[in-house]
Order: structure tokens, then sequence, then C-alpha cells
């Protein structure tokens, strides 16, 4: 069966396993989480389907924000022309944050187990879908960053605070403060990644861990998942909520358009903290 | 044996002055937006006492509010980065601090002394520009303390860290062992704190305490190199990032570390405690009965 949800995303199932491909390749703002969470939704209510795999149709898995596409062209800020005051802006970014925090949190929650199968750059929101999964997978060319620093914006669905979880305080600061990029074998190393394998394996890779979940019993598997994920995931309700807050407020910043200007233009940013 | 005065003893941690002539702890500004925090004590391996605490944090209430900082170095002057507390601090010994009319007293004491304490620290970890720490040689005990209020943490190859609290009979004040156990999994947390073996560079890289590890001679080079990085990001954004980590690390911290302060404090009404001094400063093994 092959559903297309809508064009950044499509689902197909077969047997146990449903794959949800990502198609719009490159840069990203939050287009694919609304189809994501659409297609996270048929999959939930599946009763044949026992496990999901996420995967990008493209090169890379997500090469980051589309931060031009950010900033609002007419106000020069994030936020839509619409929004009368800097209040106004972050109460319109702080409610579309929640929305695309609550999409991909259809996808985390989803009751049975999801793998990433990541190649190429995966980075911003792209890492912060990764991170929304139980198991990753990545291929020996693909790399691991939140870039968003460096133009301006904080991370915004809970991909720095999954991190935190699964590899630690320190490496989530590490990569979202400094906005470096590693690769998959220090993704590996500190625990991103779950696998490696080359490139031309990874969906065969992908294949045979979702077969031998699909194999295992259904009821004990989204039991595991409930429980792990119910322990990882305490107070991460509250905290999204004041990420989502406190990157409203950043939308809203001249740092994040002078960001947008210079990463329209090739240039170096220049950031006054305002 | 437990010391039990008979006079009000003064138990105030801010009471604890530098009469020393030099600061323990100071602040140097660099260029563009990176200051450092620099442990200047090297006689002493830059061995923590309340005087420290008290430098470090004022030092931090100021750079709260420092708009011109946007990142910071913390690192020690001479061959160890922090060899444990000072146990012959210029005042107050350990006999000397934990002291009161009764064992409940004491008790009571030491838990107000160690509740000081979190309060303080959180002005370093809470910090709102990201703190960088560059650590050589020695970092025990506090100096894994300290180490764990910075945000990320670069290692020379030399670096030897251990938490030997346990080995002497004192108990983790501080919340290194839950920081730890937020950082490196509560199975890491609990073999170093419970063991208190020491261990080198390359098994903290590979437990996730430290986030990189350099040649000795590179140490101060990266961590001004990382903190420069981070500087000359958008402030907001990294500010942004810093406090909802910390928000989401910090968790149920503050009632843990109430419990952690009344919980450690017994142990300064051990016998085993005194006898872990003893020990130490005869280098003898210590014989613990468990009371």
């Amino acid at each position: 069966m092959t559903v297309s949800e809508r064009p950044d995303v499509e689902l197909r199932v077969q047997g146990a396993v449903a794959t949800i491909s990502i198609l719009r390749g490159g840069t990203w703002s939050w287009e694919p989480a609304a189809a994501l969470a659409a297609c996270a939704d048929r999959v939930a209510s599946d009763p044949d389907v026992r496990v999901a795999v996420v995967e990008a149709a493209g090169r890379d898995f997500c090469r980051g924000w589309d931060v031009v596409a950010l900033v609002d062209p007419v106000a020069g800020r994030a936020g839509g022309p619409t929004a009368t005051s800097a209040a106004g802006h972050i109460d319109a970014e702080w409610r579309r944050l929640l929305a695309a925090q609550a999409d991909l949190q259809c996808l985390a929650e989803l009751p049975q187990p999801v793998i990433a199968a990541i190649g190429g750059a995966c980075l911003g929101p792209g890492l912060e879908l990764a991170m929304a999964a139980d198991i990753r997978i990545g291929a020996d060319d693909s790399t691991f960053g939140f870039p968003g620093a460096a133009s301006g914006l904080p991370v915004a669905a809970g991909g720095d605070l999954r991190l935190v979880t699964e590899v630690g305080a320190g490496w989530a600061k590490m990569l979202a403060l400094s906005a470096r990029t590693i690769d998959a074998a220090l993704a590996r190393r500190i625990g991103i990644l779950q696998q490696v394998v080359p490139r031309a394996e990874l969906a065969a890779a992908a294949a045979e861990l979702a077969g031998q979940i699909a194999g295992n019993a259904p009821v004990a598997v989204r039991g595991i998942k409930r429980t792990v994920g119910f322990w990882s995931g305490r107070g991460l309700h509250e905290a999204l909520r004041f990420e989502a807050m406190s990157t409203s407020v950043c939308v809203v910043s001249d740092d994040l358009r002078a960001g947008a200007l210079a990463a329209a233009s090739g240039g170096r940013p220049i950031f006054e903290g305002k | 044996m437990i010391a039990v005065a008979d006079e009000l003893p003064d138990i105030d941690p801010r009471s604890e002055v530098n009469r020393s002539g030099k600061p323990h702890v100071r602040l140097d500004r660099g260029p563009d937006g990176v200051a450092e925090i620099v442990f200047n004590r090297p006689e002493r391996l830059n061995a923590w006492s309340w005087t420290a605490t008290n430098e470090l944090c004022a030092i931090c209430d100021d750079l709260r509010f420092d708009r011109e900082v946007r990142a910071v170095v913390m690192r020690s002057e001479g061959r160890a980065f922090c060899a444990g507390e000072d146990l012959k601090p210029e005042r107050h010994d350990v006999h000397e601090r934990h002291t009161g009319r009764s064992p409940a007293e004491q008790v009571r004491n030491s838990y107000e002394r160690a509740r000081y304490c979190f309060e303080r620290w959180q002005v370093v970890s809470d910090l709102p520009q990201p703190v960088v720490v560059a650590i050589q040689g020695y970092c025990l005990g506090a100096g894994v303390e300290i180490a764990l209020l910075a945000d990320i943490r670069i290692a020379a190859d030399d670096a030897i860290f251990a938490l030997p609290q346990a080995t002497i009979g004192v108990p983790v004040v501080g919340g290194a062992d839950m920081r730890l156990a937020s950082e490196c999994g509560a199975g890491a947390a609990r073999l170093l704190a419970l063991t208190g073996r020491r261990f080198g560079a390359a098994e903290a890289a590979d437990i996730g305490f430290v986030q990189e590890v350099v040649a000795a001679a590179d140490l101060l080079g990266a961590a001004r190199a990382l903190a420069g990085e981070i500087a000359a990001n958008a402030p907001l954004a990294v500010q942004g990032i810093k406090r909802t980590i910390n928000a989401w690390v910090r968790r149920g911290f503050a009632e843990a570390a109430t419990f952690e302060a009344m919980s450690s404090s017994v142990a300064f009404v051990s016998e085993d405690l005194y006898e872990g001094f003893a020990a130490a400063a005869a280098k003898r093994k210590p014989t613990f009965r468990g009371y």
C-alpha cells in the first residue's frame, strides 16, 4: 500500500513494517512535521504495523533550517505580518512551535517502535526528528548537529532535551551551543547512533532491525517502549513548553534577522545580543 | 572522635576569609566577549575551600548581569585543576566545621552548610553564559564537583579524575554524584562514586564526562577556541539553549539536593568519617566499622 499524504512525506506499509519517507530534500522549516504527524496517526491505528522506519528519500536526511524562510520579509521578523508587536510575534511563534512539538510527539509516542535510518546531513530539525525516534541507525556518511545558534536560532522541539537523556547534558550543550557538526563515528561513540553501516546498506540494515523487532511479541515490545518512554520522558511536557517559550523570544530577536540576512548573502552575521 | 563543643560554634561559611593576600579565584577579561575564571592557588594544587566558593560565586553574581561577556572559560593555574577539598584551611578544619552541642545539632549545622553550598553553586551552574572548563592534572573530589558546574568539559590527556569521598568516609555533598548520573548515566555515577577509583582522560571521554581530550600544551587553546566559537554565535539563542537544557537536566534537582544535604550531613556524626581522616593523615589503611 502506498499513500501519499502530502508532497512532503510518503507512507508505505509492507507487511508489519511502515516506512515514512521524507520527500522534501535539503533544508526545512517545520513543513514535514504536520505530514509526519498525519502518517503517525495512520500507523498508530493500524493493527498490522509492528514497527515504523523513518527515512529521507534524498541524499541528506535534513540539511538544517531554512533560516531565510523563517524570517518574514515584510515584518522583518518571524510570526507573520499579522503580528502587531513583539509580544504578538512571540505569542504567534509560541503557538507555532507548540504545534510543531505536538507533531513530533505524535511520532515519538507511536505505540510501535520507530527506527530512524539516517544518511548524509542530519542537522537542526532533522536531528530533532531523529531524536524523537526510538533507535537510530546512521550511514557512514551521516553527520549531526544543531547549527541554529550560528544564525540566532535555539533548538525548538525538544531535540536537545532528548539528546540530554540519550547522551548527556555536556554533549547536548557542546553540539547546540557551538553549532559544530560531528561525524557518524563520534555520533556512534557518544550514543546518538546505535549502529553505523555503509551508506549502500542503510535501508537493508533498517529493514533487518525492523524485521527482528516485528518478529518479537508485539504486546511485550509495546510495553517496553511505553515503560522506557515513561521514565525517560518524565517532566518532558513541561520542559517542552518552557523550550517553546524561550525559543519564541529568540525568534523575534534582531540577531536572528542578522543571521538570516547573512545566510542569504553568504556573509558573516554580526550579533549584538538583542 | 566527634567534636562536641560547649560553646556555640561559628558555622557561617561566609566567615572563612582569605588572608593570603591574593585571591583564590580571579576573573580575567579576554577579547571577543570571553572571560576567564581562574583558580589561582597552584601552590596548594587549587585545593577547594569555602573561600574559593565565596570568591567564585561573587564573580558569577557579577558575570550574570555582565552584558559584555558571552562565554566563559573556567581554568586553573598550575599542574592540577583541583586536587580536592582543602583539608587544612586557614580556619575551620573538618572537626571545627562540623560542630554542635549535640549530634542532632551537628547534623543540623552540616545540613545548613551543605544547603548553602547548593544554593551558591547554582549561580555558577545557571550562569546565563555557557562555561567551558579546562581540566589538567588532578581533578579529585571537589574538583569533579566544580567541573560539573560547567557546561562543557575539555581535559588534557594528563587529567586524573576521582570522587574519592567514600574511601575516607565522606559522602558526596555538592551534587557531583547526581550531576554525574545526568551526564554519564546512573551506572557510571555509582561505579565511580561508590569505588572512589581514579580514572583518566580517555575513560572520562568514553563515558561522556568530558567532550574533548587534547594534549596538555593545547588545553587552554582548545578551551579558548571553543568558548570563542560559542561567543561568536547569537547570544540570545545560545543563552536560550543553555537555559532550556538546564531546566530539563535539573528537573527535580532542588528536591534531590535538599535530600543529599540532609543525608550527607548524617555522615558527619559517624565515627568512620574521623577514622577515614585519621587514616589518611597517617597514610594507613582505614578500618571502617559502619557506624
